[in-house]
């Protein structure tokens, strides 16, 4: 059996696009009022390079280069926070060519045993086929695509793995990726913006059922 | 490990470095030169692409495993090339957030704003039902958010439980308000609009 909360969960929104990494600065983010003066305070600064910055808020771990923008936080109390962090700042840096986001579920759950924990895997992927020629086969990863139920272009991706943050226990990752729909003529940021605003509900709602319905379907 | 530990110097100029004063690391303690953008440095210099990429991969807190588009759990195992690891950075510690598991969580607006207290609706987001009202002491929000408590705000409050670093969980509550830019003109011609739209659609005199 599994237990039924996660031990460790969190969630990451990724875009792609053209970003200018220097500007994205906790004291940028604190003038333009969009975090707090004591999260400007407390952030740790890790680099300020034209290429790349990254810096960590105690909620909220920001790393920016020129084609990639990535936010995560493990705090679920902040998951529509940093949704309001990412709209805030594209509204303001609203001529940023976005034409890519990724808004990803992220769970780790702990089985009751090792043998629970194999027979899991088992499942998911049958090891028959595989014990002809390897010797011990065990599931590092599992990847599965599908087309987006919505109108909106992109896929879903769903991979679950051993987790490496609990033993012995299980990762499962959603990712739910966006495109415009002419990504590489996409101007601005409206397009990606007006997506993570109209989805954000309904991805969160099908990271969870999909994460449960595969727990629980393969226990 | 010093903040200017640089592998490759001749990569990064030590200017591009983040001033001394912003070092956790080195104990220092949070200051107002946060509040200073870093403008003014030689920039001349761009890091190698497979530079960027290395420090890329080298923290995530969910996965040992990276990135290709928008998909955290991939692109895996792209380590820099030993014995090069380009950019050394501040000593800083890493990504360690305490978790929390909430029980309950909501969307909140404020209606009304009294003298210590404010009346807010609460609509469930963990299991849908009718929308609630409360009433919410003043002292339960923290004190830079106290002038964003007016008519119409929106809020998010959690219940539930926080396992910190040290292994100790506590039962927590949290309020966090939105901070959103103002509306812009187009915004509010759009939104004008879509509002027109909508009573045309109700066929109301």
């Amino acid at each position: 059996m599994v237990q039924e909360n996660p031990k460790i969960q969190g969630l990451s929104i990724v875009l792609i696009g053209d970003f200018n990494p220097k500007i994205f600065q906790p004291a940028w983010f604190g003038m333009e009022g969009l975090i707090a003066r004591k999260d400007v305070e407390d952030a740790e600064i890790q680099i300020v390079h034209p290429d790349i910055v990254k810096f960590n808020l105690k909620w909220l771990s920001f790393n920016v280069t020129r084609e990639r923008l990535i936010v995560e936080t493990a705090q679920e109390p902040y998951y529509e926070v940093m949704r309001d962090l990412v709209l805030g700042t594209f509204k303001i840096l609203r001529h940023t060519p976005i034409k890519m986001m990724g808004i990803n579920h992220t769970r780790h759950f702990l089985m009751d045993s090792e043998e629970e924990w194999h027979k899991f895997g088992d499942k998911l992927a049958p090891k028959e086929c595989w014990k002809r020629i390897l010797k011990k086969p065990g599931m590092r990863s599992l990847t599965i695509e599908d087309i987006r139920p919505d109108s909106f272009k992109g896929y879903i991706r769903v991979t679950v793995a051993p987790s490496v943050k609990t033993h012995p226990g299980v990762f499962f990752q959603v990712n739910d990726h966006f495109e415009t729909k002419d990504p590489e003529n996409t101007i601005g940021t409206d397009e990606i913006i007006s997506i993570l605003e109209h989805v954000w509900d309904d991805s969160s709602k099908r990271g969870k059922e999909i994460i449960k319905t595969i727990l629980l379907e393969n226990q | 490990m010093s903040l200017t530990s640089l592998i490759n110097d001749s990569i990064v100029p030590e200017e591009t470095i983040v001033p001394e004063e912003t070092a956790v690391g080195n104990q220092i303690s949070p200051s107002k030169k946060h509040l200073q953008l870093i403008i003014d440095r030689d920039f001349s210099k761009e890091l190698p692409r497979e530079a960027v990429r290395s420090y890329l991969t080298k923290i995530s807190f969910e996965s040992e495993e990276k990135y290709v588009n928008t998909d955290i759990a991939k692109e895996t195992h792209i380590v820099p090339e030993k014995g090069r690891e380009f950019i050394t950075l501040i000593e800083s510690k890493p990504y360690k957030p305490d978790y929390f598991l909430s029980l309950q969580k909501w969307e909140c607006s404020v209606i009304e704003v009294m003298k210590d207290y404010f009346i807010a609706k609460l609509v469930d987001l963990t299991e849908p039902g009718p929308d609630e009202q409360a009433e919410i002491p003043l002292e339960e929000v923290s004190p830079e958010d106290l002038d964003l408590i007016v008519p119409g705000a929106i809020f998010y409050w959690n219940i539930g439980y926080e396992d910190e670093s040290n292994g100790q969980r506590k039962r927590t509550s949290i309020i966090r308000f939105r901070r959103l830019p103002a509306w812009s003109q187009s915004e509010i011609k759009e939104a004008q609009k879509e509002a027109e739209k909508f009573r045309k659609s109700l066929k109301w005199e």
